[in-house]
């Protein structure tokens, strides 16, 4: 399936534009270029007006601004009308010709101020479709629009025509009730679900017709009518809830994934109270110190400023010693009581006659010397004192101040870390990371009661089963005590096999569309990352609610860059392709728009990849198209259209480059 | 147009659950219906049930028959 050519009239920008899309060479890519506001976004919407009549990539500056293009209502006279279509010309892969047309007509009225177009006849949807003979079907209404629907499914067209500003937004918007909309639709559930509502309708009116044969068949029905209704009631709350579940968990998710991108608040706030604790402690240690070295100051301030005189009176002393003018340090009257007791009053020796020799000459030299000697000899030991006191002042004054010291260095350490701290917690909001932790919260709380909820859901849904299998049984044997209606009888049970089939069909193939999907969004998304052992892979959970694990095992979805979620998006529509078999084309407006370095030339390559087995239009600004993408997309790409506005900015037109 | 390799699927998968050719032959007609659009269902559904169905008892009388 492929588009061939976009005719535009009158819509928006496009005053009439037509662009052929025809393929040549092994690769179905086509690059439109134009500068912000030549209306690429607005081909994208003229796309989806054409097919699904909205505009929903609508920027804030075309709202305000009328469907019907500008220069169209300068040129037409007041009270005339002007038609806006949109053509789409497509040809299935059985080489069928399909052309979608919506138009809608206006008509302009003029007044001295302002020109108003208004809508004359409704918008519609016509499809032409072309066979192999050349026979032309027309078809409008709701024929059409189910036309549409087997094209690009109006569910499903976020993962045909996307549009690459807003992709990355995708994946963390959506919801379970997104994918589950998506594999649906692209498995053709859908279908099996309507034939599956459709028979029970069928099932319904058949035994209304056999409860008027007989009344009690009538009981029988409405009793069991009666809990099936319940029944269902049950389901849609148990699904009900799950949705909800599935909204809380993703909640809890997205608060858990901020948090683990900020620091651990509380951490950091107990390390910034526990270092002003320790700064405090710091602090009086150094005050003590401190103090300790002012007592020493204090005690030694006597003694200090005679270090001088000391060390030159010791200095005179020696002097003296060495000029043998100072007797030996012994004294007098020491040496005299030796002499008198003959004895030596330090060991108790008696006295030989050459020590006692030997103590005459030290006394005679004692006596020789004069009193200024005597005193400085006396002084000396006072001396030494003193200077002893002062050294170990020196050393006692080192130590407190080197304890000091170190209590200032560590102060200083505290005082740097509580800085880096205090920033830290500055260049976040407290206030929000308090908000999300207290949200994350609320939304665990939240399902916890919904956990709860389900658990007694289940149980009342497994009582009404068994109900509804009693009463159906009675109304069974009531069915077959009643000859007349042995028909309806038969066909209510065919109506019942039947649905069991679709049921059970549609169960087995949800599960593997499901699977096969998981599988390939998660290898194509490995595939096309650089950073290659950062995730494990993707999951799609029973509730259809998506997750990208992170190598070290936990979900990190909310915390992907735009640039990984739009490889997500366009590995799980990449996936949704070949799943489906769905040939429908891809379109992306803006693709690389917050895609950077590597990651471009990666995108640029899978895409070109994809094109050579499908239809792929890219529509890029100048700037996007920069040497690296143009480097590898110039020479695949089978056309390469430029868009210009019109001075005036009321009309674009195409350049094939 | 749109049948792709699901559809194709869909239909083998009926053919492995249903055991009952009655029941087969209805739900393949009736899914093909589906997926071109079917606006006035309810009429084709009772009539396509009752006419399964009278096949599917002339079955099980033939079946009875040569048992």
């Amino acid at each position: 399936m492929r588009i061939e050519t976009i005719r535009i009239r009158n819509y928006r920008q496009f005053r009439n534009l037509r662009l052929s899309f025809d393929k040549r060479g092994q690769h179905d890519l086509h690059v439109i270029i134009g500068r912000n506001g030549t209306g690429k976004t607005n081909l994208l919407n003229a796309i989806n007006w054409c097919l699904y009549g909205d505009e929903p990539h609508l920027s804030r500056s075309s709202q305000q601004l009328p469907l019907l293009n500008l220069s169209c209502i300068e040129h037409t006279e007041s009270g005339s009308s002007c038609v806006v279509f949109v053509e789409l010309s497509v040809t299935s892969d059985d080489g069928k010709q399909l052309v979608f047309k919506r138009r809608a007509e206006y008509t302009v009225h003029k007044d001295r101020d302002a020109a108003i177009p208004q809508l004359a006849k409704p918008e519609s949807l016509e499809v032409r479709l072309l066979d192999d003979r050349g026979n032309t079907k027309l078809l409008s209404d709701e024929e059409a629009e189910s036309c549409v629907e087997r094209f690009v499914p109006k569910r499903l067209r976020d993962f045909f025509f996307f549009d690459g500003e807003r992709l990355d937004n995708y994946f963390r918007e959506a919801t379970a009730q997104n994918i589950r909309y998506a594999v649906h639709g692209i498995s053709q559930i859908d279908l099996l679900q309507r034939m599956e509502n459709r028979l029970e309708t069928v099932v319904k009116d058949l035994r209304k017709s056999a409860g008027k044969q007989n009344p009690r068949i009538d009981v029988a029905r409405q009793l069991l009518e009666k809990t099936e209704g319940e029944l269902a009631e049950a389901e849609k709350e148990i699904e009900e809830s799950k949705t909800q579940g599935a909204i809380a968990r993703s909640r809890i998710q997205e608060y858990e994934e901020r948090l683990r991108a900020v620091p651990d608040v509380a951490s950091l706030q107990k390390e910034r109270d526990d270092l002003k604790e320790q700064r405090e402690q710091v602090e009086r240690f150094r005050a003590a110190k401190v103090k300790d070295k002012e007592a020493l100051l204090v005690h030694y301030a006597t003694i200090l400023p005679l270090w001088d005189a000391i060390a030159e009176s010791k200095r005179i002393i020696s002097v003296k010693r060495q000029n043998r003018e100072v007797p030996p340090p012994v004294h007098r009257v020491f040496l005299e009581k030796i002499l008198k007791s003959k004895r030596c009053t330090i060991c108790g020796r008696e006295l030989g006659p050459e020590s006692e020799e030997r103590v005459k000459e030290l006394l005679h030299d004692i006596r020789l010397s004069s009193d200024v000697a005597q005193q400085l000899m006396f002084m000396e030991p006072s001396l030494r004192t003193f200077e002893g006191s002062i050294r170990e002042f020196a050393q006692s004054i080192g130590r407190v101040t080197k304890e000091i010291d170190r209590y200032e260095s560590d102060l200083a350490r505290i005082e740097r870390r509580l800085g880096e701290i205090d920033r830290n917690l500055e260049s976040y909001n407290v206030d929000a990371i308090r908000e999300w932790h207290q949200k994350r919260k609320t939304f665990e709380h939240i399902r916890a009661q919904i956990q709860r909820r389900l658990g007694s859901l289940e149980r009342h849904k497994t009582d009404l089963e068994k109900k509804v299998r009693i009463f159906d049984e009675q109304l069974d044997k009531e069915l077959k005590r009643e000859e007349k209606v042995m028909r309806l009888r038969r066909e209510l049970d065919f109506c019942e096999k039947a649905s069991k089939v679709a049921r059970r069909t549609k169960e087995t193939i949800l599960a593997e569309t499901r699977e096969r999907l998981e599988y390939e969004t998660s290898s194509t998304f490995l595939e096309l990352l650089w950073k290659k052992g950062t995730f494990s892979g993707v999951e799609i959970g029973e509730d259809y609610d998506i997750n990208v694990t992170h190598a070290m095992g936990y979900p990190c979805l909310g915390s992907l860059s735009a640039a990984e979620r739009e490889l997500l998006a366009l590995s799980f529509t990449l996936a949704l392709h070949g799943v489906s078999g769905f040939s429908s084309p891809i379109l992306i407006d803006t693709p690389v728009a917050r895609v950077s370095d590597v990651h471009r030339v990666n995108f640029a390559s899978v895409l070109s990849e994809v094109s050579a087995d499908r239809q792929i239009v890219l529509l890029f600004t100048p700037a996007e198209y920069s040497d690296d993408i143009s480097g590898s997309l110039d020479q695949l790409a089978s056309t390469r259209i430029s868009l210009r506005l019109s001075s005036d900015e009321t009309e674009t037109s195409a350049e094939v480059l | 147009m749109m049948e792709g390799r699901m559809s194709t699927r869909i239909l083998d998968e009926i053919g492995a659950n249903a055991d009952d050719d009655a029941v087969r032959a209805f739900l393949l007609d009736v899914l093909y219906r589906e997926a071109e659009g079917l606006r006035w269902w309810k009429d084709f559904y009772m009539r396509m049930i009752a006419e399964h169905c009278e096949v599917g008892e002339r079955q099980d009388e033939n079946r009875n028959d040569k048992d």
